[in-house]
């Protein structure tokens, strides 16, 4: 458990400073229309197509939309707890995890981690400048509603891996909906 | 969501299973999200929630596209069960697990008044 702490220290200290480059780390293979990050195919595109995925299935499913989105953003934190978190720090403890949330998320360009905590029954995730939110904001402009369903089931799924515990992420405050922050209240079921 | 208000919510539900042929029942958000539940066996609550918002979302964008008025409820009929789904309010939905030859009139029936419960309830 001391090399895990150790590790995670260590990746904490490498990405802080900027040494993880991910231009240097990006595997560009041009000739085959690939590219990688340790062997994991990669894709570019623009964080806008976050709201013309919000649009489109709004328009088939109306206002059970977030049930999709956050379903899709449910098994995109199931792979990522297996494949990066796991993959990274196989004994990993919650509060590792508490230490380390601010700095890989920000350095993979979700937004800037304001603050993340967890405690028994109830935990708070605070973004500023989350990629949902603003394409959301960008491309349809304010709403009257929180609109990170993505992250809401990201989140929830991640931390119920993470901790063995069953969690909801909601989100109680939306920068798409004019809020300083996106705010994710963590309940348990 | 208080959890009297569940509580309260559970009893309209459990309400339900009186009545011949009505098998499971739960109470979720238009988007999605379960409120309360009395479903057992091997159905997993939250995801059936989650599917039967979206059937309820298509079906209602379906029927503004063709311009027919507002949805009234949905129906899919299996080999051995049906569901069944009503507006319970404007941010909630009654959805109810009938076996197939449940009789549907009384069922219907029974649904419209613990709707209109459920309604007030989260008003």
């Amino acid at each position: 458990m001391a090399i895990e702490k150790l590790k995670a220290k260590l990746i904490k200290q490498m990405l802080e400073k900027g040494i993880l480059d991910l231009k240097k780390v990006l595997e560009v293979d041009a000739k085959n229309g690939r590219i990688s990050i340790r062997g994991e195919r990669m894709l570019l595109t623009s964080a806008l197509g976050f709201a013309n995925l919000h649009g489109s299935v709004q328009k088939i499913a109306g206002k059970a939309a977030p049930a999709i989105i956050r379903g899709y953003g449910s098994s995109c934190g199931k792979r990522d707890f297996i494949g990066v978190w796991k993959a990274w720090l196989p004994d990993i403890e919650v509060e590792t995890v508490l230490s380390l949330f601010p700095v890989i998320y920000s350095t993979v360009g979700w937004g800037k981690v304001i603050g993340v905590s967890l405690g028994q029954d109830e935990g708070r995730i605070i973004f500023k400048n989350c990629f949902e939110a603003d394409a959301v904001l960008r491309t349809c402009g304010k709403r009257d509603s929180p609109q990170c369903h993505f992250m809401t089931g990201y989140l929830g799924v991640l931390f119920s891996q993470m901790t063995g515990k069953d969690w909801q992420a909601t989100e109680t405050g939306c920068e798409a909906k004019g809020d300083e922050y996106c705010e994710f209240a963590l309940t348990t079921k | 969501m208080t959890m009297p208000t569940k509580v309260i919510i559970e009893e309209v539900l459990g309400g339900l299973k009186k009545v011949g042929g009505i098998t499971a029942s739960a109470v979720v958000t238009r988007d999605g999200l379960l409120v309360a539940s009395d479903v057992t066996g091997e159905v997993d609550a939250e995801t059936f929630a989650a599917m039967t918002a979206t059937m309820t979302g298509a079906a209602e964008t379906a029927i503004s596209e063709i311009q027919a008025g507002s949805l009234d409820r949905v129906i899919v009929e299996g080999e051995t069960a049906k569901i069944i789904s009503v507006g319970a309010g404007s941010k909630a939905l009654l959805v109810v697990l009938a076996a197939s030859d449940a009789p549907l009139g009384l069922v219907l029936l029974k649904i419209g008044d613990a709707s209109r419960k459920v309604n007030k309830i989260l008003e």
